[in-house]
């Protein structure tokens, strides 16, 4: 082939066109085609031309291209022995070319056509080396040309150029520390390409191991442990297992990439299940970790001789894959985390065992989150971190993390998650306390590894230490000197100490000191002023660097309270001032004098006392009093005074306040005018009388009753002559004194009084009403004044309510009446305030009226207060009244008396019949009387009623059975009248077939006698009784006495009519009957009851003959009249039987449905 | 320790441990052990169990579980505790009795057991749950020495 190539380029290089390759043959010559051979571009056009040496031949011609015969058209005859072929537009041929051929009868010719394209400029070199020896550079050839292309590899220059031939790779030598220069040109028939020069550095070169090849594998003395040998040539095995190789070379030796050889070719290896391998084993092995989300197929084998019999994957429900008798596998997709102490995989076998694996499934370490470093003594640098994910991998393939940093010379591991630090946490130290660190953290578990950086500069991540030991060192009104210390040593570091101040009103003040550190436990000191005296401060302080980065934790709290200081302010004094004394010449006057307690803020320590001087005017004889109150009385005379007042605590007084009191002087009186108020306070305003004012006071005092007002007063300058005046001690529908007092020179003078509400309210009371007069169409009313307090607003008038009242019960209404409650005429409105009488007109004579009286402000209206009065009767219709009456009883006696008259005689047959004599009887006369003692046989019943006597003796407990039950018993027709029960216990009245069963129903539940019964001898037998009455009876002991009882129950089943009378328990039973009753009230008794529900219609019957009586449901009555089943006596308690059942189910049927 | 482990109805009837003290006997041989023969028995027993809670323990480090707080080592420690106790109490009884202290095999060959995780877990399951017996054995046992020797 390379000869063959050798051979073509040498006509390549003849025909230094190259355009294409036409090997021509002696042209025109008696038994020749044109051409021998053709190699041209795709789509290009060309003839042919085919000579013959038998002539006429060009007539007979075919032309065949690539096996298909040309149309004629397509070639033309040249001359009797030649003919043309025109190729127009060739196609892609195969690569081996098409055959052009021209036959005629007795010639045929061939050519052999090949089309293609010119090649591409190799493109992509890559060299790669197997053995360090060879480069192998191999290169992109482009598009595929069709037609044979050769390569030239020339190293940079034309110089050593290498023919490659058709493969696109050339061997070079393996050189180091010299960059490799290629140049690649392809040639073909079509045209020449040459490359860019390739240059490639050592770096670029890709080591490859040579592909191993397996030659047997051996099983190792642990589980999957494979012993693979393998030669690096040509063997060919089968499947199972394959292997590649790569190169674990270090950087140094060879700095390119490394590759993964290509795969083995595979080996057969036995299949685990059927060779003969001498232990249960199960895959993975045990202990392997895997990623979460994997999916993949575990698989247990048995030893030979074993079956599989189950295999479980932790708690998953996983179908299993049944390989063969002695292996199962499981497909797992997309595992999930296991839990700390792993994945169970267990594989149960046959005979008994169990072999398993611990797979342990987690993630791969997630980038360190939140990584940061900081300082706190300047000595250790601490970085911190979030893991990010969890891992779910713990204990030793727990994620693992150590940190690198150019100062340290090895990687630092980390200590884990600690209470104290949440975080992860590494601490190293550091050198100078300053400079810049690049730290990297690298995180690691069995799954992967990942890192995070950071960049750190010691001085912005300095977190200092509290300040530590903070105490006062020296108080005066107005500073505080405090010293703390450090708690490291911060020799020269710069520090920011923030100091809080904070007053006991929560005010807060901050200052900031620039502090430079010293050595441990040295103490630095700050003055803090412009503080207020005797104020309490707590103070704490906290650092930070100057380059801010965290402020530490605060220091110790101290409490300093700054030393006092002498008042700050003058008091605000006001007085009143009371003439006591007025004679002639004489005048005494009383000046209160009153002041405001000055706040905490500008008396600087509590004051101690008030002192209070007085003057005359123009006289230099002065008095003074201390008083420990706020307020001073003193006497003066009717002299012009100065009074000073200041207030002194323990360091000095306040400033003077000074007061003057003009001369007496008999002021015009001035009237209280009425001020509205504006809701929370008035608006006042006044004449400014004097040039020369110096200010004016607003007093006032809340009229609250009648002891005398505390006085209020607001001081305004002198420009002021309109205020609103406010205040938090206004309050609603309180009445308010108000005075004006201007200042000047020798005294405040009063401008005005007045009186006002802030707001008004409802009088709380009505006015008190009386009647003074009544005639026949009118009333006179009159009332009396609202209390001052309770008006709580000026009156404005009177309503008067009044309307007739129509029927006699409304009369009897309390007076009070309520204005709604009267109908009638609209209020008689009075609009003025003072009066206090009204007389109402148009009534009508003889009726009664409701009058109502009500006060009312602009707040509203006050409750009304009623009289009840009726006008007095017309004389005529006072005299119609007595007389209508008497004229009708009148006639009524006339008309009985001759309806009497004329009756006389019936009536006397019906009301007064004649005595029957003795001596007139029939019996006396025909002889028939019995002799002595008979005549009692007429008292007989009376005397025959023994039994009864003792039968009603249980009526007590009847009594009190009935009483328990009554709650549910609604509707049933139980007597409850004691008077019924005495009736029966005489026996006057023996029986009544109405009353009796439902009575008896009352008396004897059943379960409570078949319980109280027996419970006469063994009270056990009460409680079982109750549980399960028909059965328990039985399970009695054999006790004789009572032996007919129980033997009647059980014989009856449950029916408790058959008891005798003379079974019913006695009175002591009673309380055993009643503690019963809540029991019966629960749902055992009613379980095995139902038997006896009438409307279940399996009451049992009696099966001794019926000596009771059916009753009716709805009646309780006897249906079968009880005298005609004879025996009464003996049926009285069997009647109270027999309606048990009824009682009993009502009780159900009300239980039933509470339940 | 996981599925199926933790599972309410787990247990492996057929799985026993080799040299680990059973307390399954029938019951009339245990019935008439000889005062000498029934302490020995649980003395030698307990003796074993000191060992095998300590492989429990030490399997329990190797699974990378120790660290985990008020969990099964604490319980595990402290029932070895016991069992320390218990073998001293019953040996010196033996003693006081007038017989001689039973002899003790060391019962513990590294070799003979697995060492794969899963392993261990079995292991650690097997130890507890014939601890368990052993403990109702010794309270019968003992019930029955105080009806022998009574207060």
């Amino acid at each position: 082939m390379k000869l063959w190539a050798l051979f073509e380029f040498v006509f390549l290089a003849l025909l230094s066109s190259g355009y294409h390759l036409a090997i021509s043959q002696n042209a025109g010559q008696c038994g020749s085609i044109s051409l021998k051979q053709l190699v041209t571009n795709v789509g290009s056009d060309h003839n042919v031309t085919c000579n013959f040496c038998s002539t006429g031949a060009a007539d007979t011609i075919r032309w065949e291209y690539a096996g298909n015969l040309l149309s004629s058209n397509l070639y033309t005859k040249v001359n009797s022995t030649a003919s043309m072929v025109s190729l127009l537009n060739l196609g892609l041929t195969s690569r081996k070319g098409e055959n052009l051929t021209c036959t005629s009868e007795t010639e045929s010719y061939r050519t052999l056509v090949r089309t293609g394209y010119p090649p591409d400029a190799p493109q992509d070199l890559e060299c790669v080396t197997q053995n360090f020896v060879v480069l192998i550079c191999s290169w992109k050839p482009g598009r595929d040309t069709n037609i044979e292309t050769v390569y030239r590899a020339c190293p940079g220059n034309s110089n050593g150029c290498t023919e490659v031939g058709t493969n696109n790779f050339v061997e070079r030598d393996f050189y180091v520390f010299q960059d490799l220069l290629l140049q690649i040109t392809a040639i073909n028939y079509l045209g020449t390409r040459t490359s860019e020069l390739f240059r490639r550095t050592e770096r670029d070169f890709v080591f490859q191991p040579y592909t191993p090849e397996l030659l047997r594998v051996l099983k190792g003395p642990s589980d999957f442990r494979l012993t693979v040998e393998w030669n690096e040539s040509g063997q060919k095995y089968e499947h199972y297992v394959r292997i590649r190789s790569i190169s674990n070379d270090s950087v140094v030796l060879f700095p390119g990439d490394k590759a993964w050889s290509d795969w083995s070719p595979l080996l057969t290896l036995d299949g685990l299940d059927t060779s003969n391998q001498t232990k249960d084993k199960i895959y993975p092995v045990d202990g392997t970790v895997l990623e979460v989300g994997t999916s993949l197929k575990f698989c247990c084998v048995a030893d030979k001789g074993k079956i599989v019999e189950e295999l479980t994957f932790g708690d998953l429900n996983t179908s299993t894959i049944e390989l063969s008798n002695r292996s199962q596998a499981v497909r797992v997709q997309n595992i999930a985390a296991s839990i700390e102490s792993g994945t169970n995989v267990v594989c149960r076998l046959n005979p008994a065992e169990y072999i398993g694996a611990v797979i342990y499934i987690g993630y791969p370490p997630d980038t360190p989150k939140n990584l940061s470093c900081e300082t706190r003594d300047l000595q250790t640098l601490n970085c911190t971190w979030h893991p990010g994910r969890l891992t779910s991998l713990v204990s030793k393939r727990g994620t693992k993390y150590s940190l690198i940093d150019g100062s340290l010379r090895e990687p630092l591991s980390c200590a884990e998650a600690s209470k104290i630090y949440p975080d992860y946490w590494c601490g190293f130290p550091i050198s100078n306390g300053s400079g810049i660190h690049n730290i990297s953290l690298h995180a690691k578990n069995p799954l992967g590894e990942t890192q995070s950086h950071i960049l750190v500069d010691v001085t912005r991540v300095f977190h200092p230490f509290a300040p530590h030991q903070l105490r006062q060192e020296a108080i005066t009104s107005i500073t505080v000197t405090v010293s703390w210390s450090d708690q490291q040593d911060y020799t020269g570091t710069g520090l920011l100490c923030e100091m809080v101040i904070r007053d006991d009103s929560g005010a807060i003040m901050l200052r900031n000191y620039p502090i430079t550190g010293g050595p441990k436990n040295a103490r630095h000191t700050v003055i803090l002023n412009n503080l207020r005296p005797y104020t309490r401060y707590l103070i704490t302080a906290r650092y930070s660097s100057p380059h801010f980065w965290k402020w530490s934790k605060w220091s110790n709290i101290i409490h300093v309270t700054t030393e006092q200081a002498a008042p700050s302010v003058s008091l605000n004094i006001w007085r009143r001032i009371k003439v006591t004394e007025s004679c002639k010449d004489s005048v005494k006057r009383n000046v209160t004098l009153y002041w405001k307690p000055l706040e905490a803020a500008e008396s600087h320590g509590p004051v101690l006392s008030y002192s209070t001087t007085w003057a005359k005017v123009g006289s230099n004889l002065s008095y003074s009093i201390e008083t420990p109150t706020s307020n001073s009385e003193i006497q003066i005379d009717q002299a012009g005074y100065i009074i000073t007042v200041i207030a002194q605590n323990i360091v000095g007084t306040s400033p003077p306040s000074v007061i003057r009191i003009r001369p007496h002087s008999d002021d015009v009186n001035l009237e209280s005018v009425k001020v509205s108020g504006v809701g929370d306070g008035f608006n006042l305003t006044w004449q400014r009388n004097q040039a020369e004012s110096c200010g004016y006071t607003i007093q006032w005092c809340p009229f609250l009753n009648d002891s005398e007002c505390n006085i209020t007063w607001q001081k305004f300058p002198s420009n002021v002559t309109s205020v609103a005046l406010k205040s938090d001690t206004f309050q609603d529908g309180v009445r308010y004194n108000l005075e004006v007092h201007e200042c000047r020179n020798d005294g405040d003078y009063l401008l005005k009084r007045l009186v006002g509400y802030t707001r008004e309210l409802a009088p709380s009371e009505a006015p008190k009403l009386s009647i003074k007069e009544t005639t026949g169409n009118s009333v006179h009313i009159q009332w009396d004044n609202i209390p001052v307090v309770k008006q709580r607003g000026f009156i404005e008038g009177f309503k008067v309510y009044y309307s007739k009242l129509y029927n006699d019960s409304a009369a009897f209404k309390p007076t009070d009446v309520q204005i709604q409650n009267i109908v009638g005429s609209p209020p008689k409105i009075i609009n003025i305030s003072d009066t206090k009488t009204f007389t109402i007109t148009g009534l009508e004579p003889g009726t009664t009226y409701k009058v109502a009286l009500s006060a009312y402000t602009g707040g509203g209206e006050s409750p009304s207060r009623g009289v009840t009065v009726t006008t007095p009767n017309s004389p005529i219709a006072v005299i119609l009244g007595v007389t209508l009456p008497l004229v009708g009883i009148i006639t009524l006696g006339i008309i009985l008396s001759i309806f009497c008259y004329r009756k006389q005689e019936w009536i006397k047959e019906t009301f007064y019949p004649d005595i029957p004599d003795p001596k007139n009887s029939k019996i006396l006369q025909d002889g028939n009387l019995p002799q002595g003692g008979n005549l009692c046989k007429t008292l007989e019943p009376k005397d025959c009623t023994p039994n009864e006597v003792q039968v009603v003796e249980e009526k007590p407990i009847a009594m009190e059975t009935e009483k328990a039950l009554e709650g549910n018993d609604k509707g049933e027709d139980v007597p409850e009248d004691s008077s019924d029960a005495d009736n029966q216990n005489q026996g006057v009245v023996p029986y009544s077939p109405h009353r009796v069963p439902a009575e008896s129903s009352g008396k004897t539940n059943p379960a409570f006698e078949a319980a109280a019964l027996p419970s006469v001898y063994a009270s056990e037998v009460t409680y079982t009784s109750i549980r399960d009455p028909g059965y328990q009876q039985q399970e009695t002991p054999g006790d004789g006495s009572i032996e007919d009882t129980t033997e009647v129950i059980v014989k009856s089943g449950y029916q408790p009519q058959i008891h005798r009378a003379t079974n019913v328990a006695p009175n002591r039973e009673q309380p055993e009957v009643e503690e019963l009753v809540p029991h019966a009230s629960a749902y055992q008794p009613q379980a095995h009851r139902q038997s006896w529900s009438l409307d279940s219609g399996d009451f049992p019957l009696p099966e001794t003959e019926s000596i009771g009586s059916p009753t009716s449901i709805n009646s309780q009555a006897f249906l079968i009249p009880e005298r005609l089943l004879g025996e009464e006596l003996d049926f009285r308690p069997n009647v109270k039987l027999w309606s048990l059942p009824f009682f009993q189910n009502s009780r159900m049927s009300s239980d039933s449905n509470n339940s | 320790m996981g599925s199926p482990f933790s599972d309410p109805d787990f247990s492996l009837p057929e799985v026993q441990l080799e040299y680990l003290p059973q307390a399954s006997i029938p019951y009339l041989i245990w019935r008439r052990q000889t005062h000498q023969q029934r302490l020995a028995a649980n003395y030698q027993a307990y003796s074993l169990y000191l060992e095998f809670l300590q492989l429990v323990l030490d399997d329990l480090q190797a699974l990378g579980l120790q660290g985990a707080p008020g969990q099964l080592q604490e319980e595990l420690t402290f029932t070895r505790r016991q069992v320390e106790g218990l073998v001293s109490n019953v040996g010196s009884l033996t003693v006081a009795m007038g017989y001689p202290r039973p002899e003790v095999k060391d019962p513990l060959d590294s070799t003979t057991y697995g060492r794969t995780n899963f392993e261990r877990k079995v292991r650690g399951y097997i130890v507890i749950r014939e601890y368990r017996f052993w403990i109702d054995r010794t309270e019968r046992d003992f019930k029955l020495l105080t009806y022998y020797f009574p207060a």
